[in-house]
């Protein structure tokens, strides 16, 4: 079912101006010490909750970090990122990291190349060229924030900063691990992951010492389905999902001083 | 010496709420335990990709090994690298990481 043109255009400006303010981000963005924080996982189109964390963490937290994938495996993904791109726009407050839905390598099978083109016709390259420019990852309170996790050859944070945008799959190994990685603390280094060619799990070791090297406390990532969260690696390594095509719990953590898990409870 | 129990322990599996369960492996019960997709395996395996009857784990002296039944897409150990495939029989390490077809890894501890 087609959009009509107004909200077509309107999408496509906030599109084509959070391209801009994604690039002016930089591809890891430092939100500094002390902060309240809400993280949002994986919304794949699940609207209702990108809503849900805006309404009820917008004036009590100093960011609302959402850690990627808005698109694909249900069909609003439009509309969710109708929600978030709108408020994005507004100050500073709202992080809206890239997953690996943000790309053409899933927007193909997953959907979203196919929403976009029945409900407003030709115009998938503009998101393939606002996804390519999101960043990669954030700082905040000694948290790693990141779609996927760590990857093979990424040994210090500074790294992040000098990954090339706009990349639309992407391309470069370092930038593909952090969206396609996943944790496994019964592992202790990279070791292939299931998710495909060029894809890993991340151990213990490996987590724990890159920690260390950055002075980090842990990370905070999405990417794998989760009954809201799972904590592993000592609650060094927290997973947010917020979906609810898995039929499980969309969740919300709040960092203030110490987590909170809220769930998601239905309009 | 006492020698500690046989577990396998689930890394990836289609089914992800099984990550991270761990099973014993009963050698005194079953000599040898065969793994894959049918429930009368002793380790029954959920993924599409894993062969009615894939593959078996058994002990010789103080080894354990495992083999390859044929399965449609392969048996793989891994070698600190990449998962090699298993052609016949391998003898196991400590720790080992074995995966089944293309989308379960399971860990193989001795605790």
């Amino acid at each position: 079912m087609s959009w009509s043109q107004e909200r077509i255009d309107t999408i496509l400006e906030l599109v084509e101006k959070a391209e801009g303010k994604f690039i002016s981000q930089g591809p890891l963005i430092r939100l500094g010490e002390g902060r309240k924080v809400a993280f949002v996982g994986d919304t794949h189109g699940a609207f209702k909750v990108s809503q849900f964390a805006l309404d009820n963490f917008w004036d009590d937290c100093d960011n609302i970090v959402f850690l990627g994938d808005y698109v694909d495996r249900d069909p609003h993904g439009l509309e969710n990122l109708e929600v978030l791109l709108s408020r994005f726009l507004e100050g500073d407050k709202l992080v809206l990291l890239r997953g690996n839905h943000e790309s053409p390598a899933t927007n193909e099978y997953y959907g979203f190349k196919e929403e976009v083109e029945e409900k407003l016709g030709d115009h998938y390259p503009n998101f393939v060229s606002m996804f390519s420019n999101m960043p990669y990852a954030a700082v905040v309170n000694g948290y790693l924030c990141v779609h996927g996790g760590i990857a093979r050859g990424l040994s210090k944070l500074e790294q992040v900063e000098g990954l090339k945008r706009p990349d639309p799959v992407p391309d470069d190994q370092l930038a593909f691990e952090m969206l396609w990685n996943d944790p496994r603390e019964e592992l202790e280094d990279f070791v292939p992951n299931v998710r495909g060619e060029g894809t890993y799990f991340y151990g213990k070791n490996v987590t724990l010492s890159f920690l260390k090297d950055n002075s980090l406390n842990g990370i905070v990532r999405g990417h794998e389905v989760a009954d809201g969260f799972r904590f592993e690696m000592d609650g060094k390594v927290i997973t947010v999902f917020s979906s609810l095509y898995h039929r499980m719990r969309a969740g919300v953590l709040l960092m203030d001083g110490e987590f909170q898990r809220i769930y998601f409870k239905g309009e | 010496m006492v020698q500690g129990k046989y577990y396998v322990q689930f890394i990836a599996t289609p089914v992800s709420s099984l990550n991270k369960t761990k099973l014993p492996l009963d050698f005194e019960v079953f000599e040898n335990i065969s793994v894959g997709r049918s429930p009368e395996n002793v380790l029954v395996i959920p993924d599409v990709e894993v062969s009615r009857r894939h593959a078996i784990l058994y002990r010789e002296g103080d080894s354990l090994y495992l083999e390859d039944q044929n399965s449609t897409n392969g048996t793989y150990l891994y070698d600190g690298k990449v998962f090699q495939q298993v052609k016949g029989k391998v003898q196991l390490p400590p720790n080992a990481l074995v995966k089944l077809g293309s989308s379960t890894i399971v860990k193989i501890v001795r605790e």
